[in-house]
């Protein structure tokens, strides 16, 4: 039997009306949601993480605009025993190979560069002669030797072209789509094989190769992921509940979540992003923690009812779960919020967006679809609950509460190791290194990383940071003194650390200037003094070379140059120093009014990016964490409260920093993901074990160990799962093949466990210390008031936490068999009510009772007699056992001779200034199942009579708040089923009123009681109900009961005239 | 009214007759001593003793008989100075004037006849028929006295009438039948009286202020044709409980006429009837009470101004009203309403507004277990922007003596429904005695 008791049980009541509705409605917007997933557009590049306004972007567009580079595919072809690359063989070979790439679709064949492209520079007698390195016909050793020589004599071209100890040459082959990259890869690696002979070994890299390839790592590796950490999330959820059926209901909340997030993603034409691969394993993640706190509810209460009805025990199910589900939805979307309000990359940033859209998805379809599907799958008793069907967690649940309830114990133990370790993870997390390098995404072993590796070893290096030069007017830079400042400033830069060398216009204006003057190679630059000498050297170049071959150094109006600085590191770390320097070196030195430098390339774009990260990250933990302990102040009405639940994930957060540190991983836009997540699911434990020990708290008179006890078995047995599904989830991709995935999983997978083992055990924690501090404060035991209180609490308390849990049954029991004590089909009676207030005055009222018990419904009629002011006055409730009808009640108040309906929910409100409230009167001194969690106390005797004591608190806070009682301890006689007492606690715990049944008798067989005492103990005011004139009768008029008919007089004979 | 002197003679015929088996089951009397003052013009309002005596009595298990009164004797009087000619009512519902001031007024008077489900009730009698607080949408079967304009409760403005009565059900359905030959009007306070209606509405258009012709009344008297018929099904669909509702006749508001005679103009007032259709409903939603009202008046006639005349036309009224209840912070009951009023396709030179717009909002809270009650009560008309704000403490020594201290305040142009009562703010206090 189960009767509705709250608007929150009604609602749901309503929701579950249509399941099959409610299933197609669901199916539909799933389909129409998520079929927006095929119109999702792929960005997987690295490119898509930063702001395509940042300047470092806009400059490097402008240097592939003006100069045509862009980043390039590098093929090095090395000596496999170190020796000279200028052999005829091998020079053949770099040229075969070169004239081969072009001819590789989508590789621009006028931008592949190498020593077969390239010409020297070198002057004889007042000539300029620009030399190829290779001959177009056979290359003979002289030739190689030839070539070699020039090549010594042309810097730019060292470390360069080839490898400064000549063991290597590098074929530069930039392509045309970058899109296509990876594909142009792929069949530079298969061309390239056909080339690779004894003695020499070609690999291919460089920043086009790495970024592509990239992507479609962690492209194909997520594909994989994906639905392995489906999988493994459903496994996990069998694993709980042991029951397949019970994968139906969430894999449908899933697919809510997840399809609708995604599917709208798409219908929006926000891109898929790299890191969009996570978007579905974490709003699985969250989606599966709602449906797994529903569905441990429900079998929770199937284990202990197993007779009730499915809906029955779904609807409390969700009235239980709706609030704290509602409050880990509300508290992740700010956390996630947080995280989209502050991040500088839209993939995160849309990533934070759509992640809080499908955690709303999530709390939608867990409160309306769930609910109906476990209508609809009527899920039977799961064994893994089955240890509930006697009130008594499973051996997780136990456990949980042990490691809970020794934290409380050694609360100062426990705080001050907290607080230690919290401290030391701090310090540690200073040194935190935020860095990144691309390569470093792919395993040691991978081809693509030894060959970049090697190209950086071998070579000047592949991260290029460039200056581009501009001038005001047209041929501005033909002027000596401005190419001196060029020269001058590209010292700087090769002063500068990691720089390997730069190379402009102004080393080939060096280079003619010695040819021209037959001067010697010093290594130096040597520039003409006069201006019209450079426009003539270009001029001179034009007739002896290739028109086209300064294009990549400067443009064709003379007003814009590039100089490329080569650096021999790829992290940011080594890097970021380089830019500052030079930027710094730009303002102060270089620029002057019609000239001006600004930087570009790989390097600086991550420098400025990385750096914006940096600040952005943790801008967006901060204002994250501040969102959610926002969220959950408002939600709990109370900063205590709020700053606990933001106390374990802002703890793991610490750790996780000191363990990256520790491990020597670096913070980058992967890995620093983890802290998004870690916010919006790691405070969902610390929600509903806060959320749950509150109310544990309260009903235990502040009990912390009984408190624990009621709450972290239950609780802790959900979150664990829920957890341990997002961390074996996430663990999944430490099987991926690229590290920066196998980092992020873990991170995110030791988060998620970290966040639910510091709640367990610094909650708890936190609690009995400010209890303690509280009670120091407030010197407790000074206040008699509460002395009783703490005499329940002891009472309860004392109890040991094993027996309390194996009394759950027995309260439910013995609260069971008072509510099915026959009460009559129908019944009369007069009571004659003494209200006595605290000064002794007294009123007496006079009312007429009527009854009407069926299976649908209890029916309670009261007619005022007594006192002429009231007289008539009639309250009317229907209280329905049906879950189709919800309660109703009505009041006829003769003086407006108006029948009014009156809320349901002011059950708790006093009945006509007496002190048994609308729910006293109508419930008959018994207790609704469904309202109460019960635990039996103990048994006594009282006057040879065998007496139980259970304890009774409400199921939820709103129930509490309905009913106005925290709790109840009740004696209740055995041989009769009457409460002989009954102590009611509010809110705060406090006594509240006691009703003590002075006097019962057997009438018609069904025990009676005949005489009522209620004292309120806070107000001093007392009722006495004597009954009158009890009867059972066979007929009562249909019409009594009717709201229509409230207004009618009520026959004499009922009346008793 | 023959029926009225025939009825109370049976009554009093019936009352001693030996062996009738009758039995008086209820008498009370209540004695109330209240004082107002206008706080706007510091003068007394009235100050006045109410004796409210009741009987009720039972001849048979199924014969019940029911009746009260009202006798008010003023010290001073502002509601209704002079000599009231109460010439909107019937001969056999009018108040009888004791001396110049006091008056004495039957209440109820009534027989009951019970039948199972059914009961058949006739004589001079209240019938309620709407669920709104403070406003008026469906209950319409009563004239109201205005003397106090809305301050008095409904249950003291509202003028019982000579009825026939009948109340049955058949299944979940409740049906209501009202036969109501008395033909008593709305009673709109006399020039000079301290609640004189001063908007132009309901002056026929004049200005506040503005001098009106001499007024005469003429109350139509014809028991079948002028009388009101009404009827109401009601019955609980779920959680829902309907009412539909249907009357004609009398319409209780006066229209007016000028008549120019030789001497002088005059305004008199008469009257038309009208239809009323209506629904009611009401139902509790998560915490919340609902409530709803709706009337359609079809072809209603209105006053208009055309040419310097005062004319009718007809035109249709629709009505709204949608109520909550819900519980308040710091345990206060409050109770939300708005009404929409609307006059479609207005005819010109309407003296009314073509709609009203009213909001009110109740709040009350009782300490002491319901011994002290307190309530604040706003009624706003959100077309003009007037309105009136009231409070009010109550105080139950015990069941037989209480104390009631109240406020009413109002603001807004007089044009307003309660603006027009600018002036008129009032404190008051009353004891009651009950016996």
């Amino acid at each position: 039997m189960t009767s509705t008791r709250n608007g929150t049980a009604q609602l749901f009541y309503r929701l579950t009306s249509r399941p099959r509705l409610v299933l197609i409605l669901s199916g539909v917007f799933i389909l129409v949601t998520a079929s927006g997933m095929t119109q999702l557009s792929k960005d997987t590049s690295v490119r898509a993480f930063i702001p395509q306004d940042d300047p470092s972007v806009v400059n490097d567009d402008r240097i592939t605009e003006i100069f045509g580079l862009s980043e390039p595919i590098a093929v090095a072809v090395t000596t496999a025993d170190g020796g000279s690359i200028f052999t005829s063989r091998s020079l053949t070979l770099v040229r075969d190979l070169t004239n081969a790439l072009t001819t590789v679709p989508n590789v621009r064949a006028d931008r592949v560069a190498s020593l077969a492209t390239e010409s020297s520079i070198a002057g004889t007698e007042g000539q300029v002669l620009v030399d190829a390195y290779t001959p177009r016909g056979e290359i003979s050793e002289a030739a190689a030797a030839s070539a070699r020589l020039r090549w010594l004599d042309m810097p730019p071209h060292i470390g360069t072209l080839a490898a400064e100890d000549e063991s290597g040459a590098v074929i530069l082959t930039e392509i045309i789509d970058p899109d296509l990259a990876v594909e142009t890869y792929l069949a530079i690696l298969a061309l390239v094989e056909q080339y690779e002979t004894e003695g020499v070994e070609i690999h291919v890299a460089g920043p086009a190769a790495v970024s592509a390839f990239l992507s479609k790592k962690i492209d194909g590796d997520a594909r994989v992921m994906q639905p392995l950490v489906f999988v493994m999330v459903l496994g996990f959820i069998f694993a709980a509940f042991r029951r397949v059926k019970a994968l139906l209901a969430p894999f449908v909340v899933l697919l809510g979540a997840a399809g609708g997030a995604m599917g709208i993603m798409g219908w929006a034409g926000i891109p898929y992003f790299a890191i969009t691969n996570a978007l579905p394993v974490i709003l699985v993640a969250i989606a599966v923690a709602d449906a797994i706190h529903v569905l441990s509810s429900y079998y929770q209460l199937r284990s202990q009812k197993p007779d009730a009805e499915t809906r029955d025990l779904v609807v409390m199910a969700m009235t239980e779960m709706a609030q704290p589900i509602t409050l880990t939805t509300l508290t992740t979307i700010a956390g996630f919020i947080g995280i989209a309000l502050a991040s500088i990359m839209p993939p995160i940033t849309y990533f934070a967006w759509f992640a809080a859209l499908g955690v709303a998805f999530a709390w939608l379809f867990s409160l309306i679809t769930l609910p109906n599907m476990l209508v609809l799958l009527n899920l039977g008793p799961s064994k893994a609950f089955s240890s509930w069907e006697d009130g008594r967690p499973n051996l997780l649940g136990r456990f949980f509460h042990r490691v809970s309830a020794f934290s409380a114990r050694r609360h100062v133990a426990v705080l001050t190791v907290f607080v230690l370790v919290g401290g030391l993870a701090a310090a540690v997390a200073q040194n935190l290194r935020v860095d990144r390098s691309q390569v470093e995404n792919f395993a040691p072993t991978e081809p693509i990383r030894i060959a970049d590796e090697l190209i950086n070893d071998t070579f000047a290096g592949t991260s290029f940071l460039d200056v581009i030069v501009e001038t005001e007017e047209p041929e501005g830079l033909l002027q000596a003194g401005r190419m001196a400042k060029i020269v001058a400033l590209q010292e700087f830069i090769e002063s500068l650390p990691h720089v390997e060398l730069t190379a402009g216009i102004s080393d080939y204006l060096s280079l003619l200037h010695k040819a021209i003057n037959e001067e010697r190679s010093t290594g130096s630059r040597r520039l003409p003094k006069e201006d019209d000498a450079i426009a003539q050297y270009l001029l001179v170049y034009e007739v002896s070379g290739d028109p086209t071959d300064f294009e990549e150094e400067i443009d064709a109006q003379y007003q814009t140059a590039l100089i490329r600085s080569v650096l021999d590191s790829v992290f940011f770390s080594q890097t970021s120093d380089a830019v500052i320097q030079l930027e710094e070196y730009l303002d102060a030195e270089f620029n002057e009014p019609g000239m001006r430098a600004t930087l570009g390339g790989d390097v600086n774009i991550t420098y400025h990016w990385m750096s914006r990260l940096k600040q952005s990250h943790f801008d967006g933990v901060m204002l994250s964490l501040i969102m959610v302990l926002g969220m959950a102040v408002i939600a709990f009405r109370s900063l205590g409260a709020g700053l606990l639940s933001v106390v374990p994930v802002s703890f793991t957060i610490v750790i996780i920093y000191a363990l990256m540190t520790s491990l020597d991983i670096y913070l980058e836009p992967a890995t620093s993901m983890f802290a998004a997540i870690s916010v919006g699911v790691g405070v969902d434990f610390a929600i509903h074990l806060v959320d749950r020990l509150r109310v544990a708290l309260r009903l235990s008179g502040e009990n912390v160990e009984a408190a624990i006890a009621m709450a972290v078995p239950g609780t802790a047995r959900a979150c664990f799962f829920n957890a341990a599904a997002l961390g074996i989830g996430f663990s999944v991709m430490l099987a991926s093949e690229l590290p920066m995935l196998q980092r992020f999983g873990g991170l995110v997978a030791t988060a998620a466990l970290t966040s639910f083992v510091v709640g367990l055990i610094v909650i708890p924690a936190c609690y009995a210390a400010v209890l303690r501090l509280k009670r120091a404060g407030l010197r407790w035991a000074n206040r008699p008031r509460v002395s009783n209180a703490i005499l329940l609490i002891a009472a309860i308390a004392m109890a040991p936490a094993e027996r309390l849990w194996a009394d759950n049954a027995r309260g439910l029991e013995i609260a069971t068999k008072v509510a099915e004590r026959s009460e009559g089909d129908l019944a009369k009676r007069t009571i004659q009510m003494t209200l006595t207030d605290r000064r002794g005055g007294e009123k007496q009222r006079i009312a007429l009772v009527l009854k009407k018990s069926s299976p649908q419904a209890r029916l309670t009629r009261i007619t005022y007699l007594e006192p002429k002011a009231l007289r008539n006055t009639t309250f009317l409730s229907h209280d329905s056992r049906t879950v189709e009808r919800p309660d109703e009640r009505w009041l006829y108040i003769p003086a407006v001779r108006k029948v009014r309906r009156i809320p349901a929910s002011d059950r708790g409100d006093y009945f006509l200034g007496t002190d048994f409230t609308y729910e006293d009167m109508q419930n008959d001194l018994k207790f609704d199942v469904a309202d109460y969690h019960f635990e039996h106390v103990g048994i006594t005797q009282i006057d040879q009579r065998m007496v139980h004591e259970i304890s009774g608190a409400p199921r939820s806070d709103q129930i509490a708040s309905e009913l106005g009682y925290g709790a109840f301890k009740a004696s209740v006689d055995e041989a009769t089923w009457l409460p002989l007492r009954i102590e009611f606690f509010d809110l705060d715990a406090q006594p509240l009123k006691s009703i003590e049944v002075r006097d019962y008798e057997q009438i018609d067989g069904i025990w009676t009681a005949t005489e009522i005492v209620a004292v309120n103990h806070q107000s001093g005011h007392s009722t006495r109900f004597t009954y009158l004139d009890v009867d059972y009768p066979e007929t009562l008029p249909e019409q009594a009961f009717d709201q229509n008919g409230l207004q009618r007089r009520l026959s004499p004979d009922l009346l008793g005239d | 009214m023959r029926i009225e002197r025939q009825l109370i003679c049976v009554a009093l015929l019936l009352l001693p007759v030996p062996g009738n088996a009758a039995e008086v089951e209820e008498a009370e009397a209540k004695l109330r001593l209240g004082y107002s003052n206008g706080t706007s013009r510091n003068t007394a309002i009235e100050s006045s003793a109410t004796l409210l005596p009741r009987l009720g009595v039972s001849f048979t298990d199924r014969l019940w008989f029911e009746t009260s009164a009202r006798v008010r004797l003023h010290g001073a009087d502002k509601l209704e100075p002079d000599r009231p000619v109460y010439d909107y009512y019937t001969s056999a519902s009018r108040p009888r004037m004791l001396g110049d001031s006091n008056t004495a007024e039957l209440r109820d008077f009534y027989f009951e006849l019970n039948a199972g489900a059914s009961r058949l009730r006739l004589g001079k009698q209240q019938i309620v028929w709407g669920n709104l607080d403070g406003l008026r949408v469906l209950d319409q079967m009563n004239p109201h006295s205005f003397r106090e304009f809305i301050l008095a409760d409904f249950e003291e403005s509202r003028i019982g009438l000579w009825s026939l009565y009948f109340d049955t059900s058949v299944g979940p359905w409740r049906a209501e039948l009202v036969w109501t030959p008395d033909t008593t009007a709305h009673d709109i306070p006399e020039p000079g009286a301290w609640f004189e209606f001063q908007a132009p509405r309901y002056r026929y258009g004049a200005s506040p202020g503005s001098p009106l012709p001499e007024i005469t009344t003429d109350l139509p008297k014809s028991m079948i044709d002028d009388a009101t018929y009404g009827a109401r099904l009601s019955r609980a669909v779920g959680r829902l409980d309907i009412r539909l509702q249907a009357q004609t006749g009398l319409d209780y508001e006066p229209l007016g006429r000028l008549e120019t005679t030789s001497r002088n103009t005059v305004l008199e007032q008469f009257y038309r009837k009208r239809q009323i259709y209506g629904l009611g409903f009401d139902s509790a939603l998560a915490g919340l009470v609902v409530r709803g009202e709706f009337s359609a008046q079809p072809n209603r006639t209105f006053n208009i101004n055309e040419a310097g005349d005062l004319r009718i036309a007809e035109a249709d009224q629709w009505t709204g009203a949608i109520g909550l209840d819900l519980n308040g912070p710091w345990n206060t009951f409050i109770n939300i309403q708005y009404v929409y009023d609307r006059i479609s396709s207005p005819p010109d030179g309407l003296v009314r507004p073509n709609s009203d717009h009213i909001a009110t909002v109740f709040a009350r809270r009782t300490f002491a277990y319901d011994a002290i009650i307190a309530e604040l009560r706003w009624y706003g008309s959100l077309d003009d922007n007037d309105g009136l704000a009231r409070g009010s403490v109550s105080w139950a020594f015990s069941d037989n003596f209480s104390i009631e201290l109240g406020a009413d305040f109002f603001y807004g142009d007089e044009d307003g429904i309660f603006g027009q009562f600018q002036d008129a703010d009032r404190v008051s206090a009353s004891a009651t005695f009950t016996f």
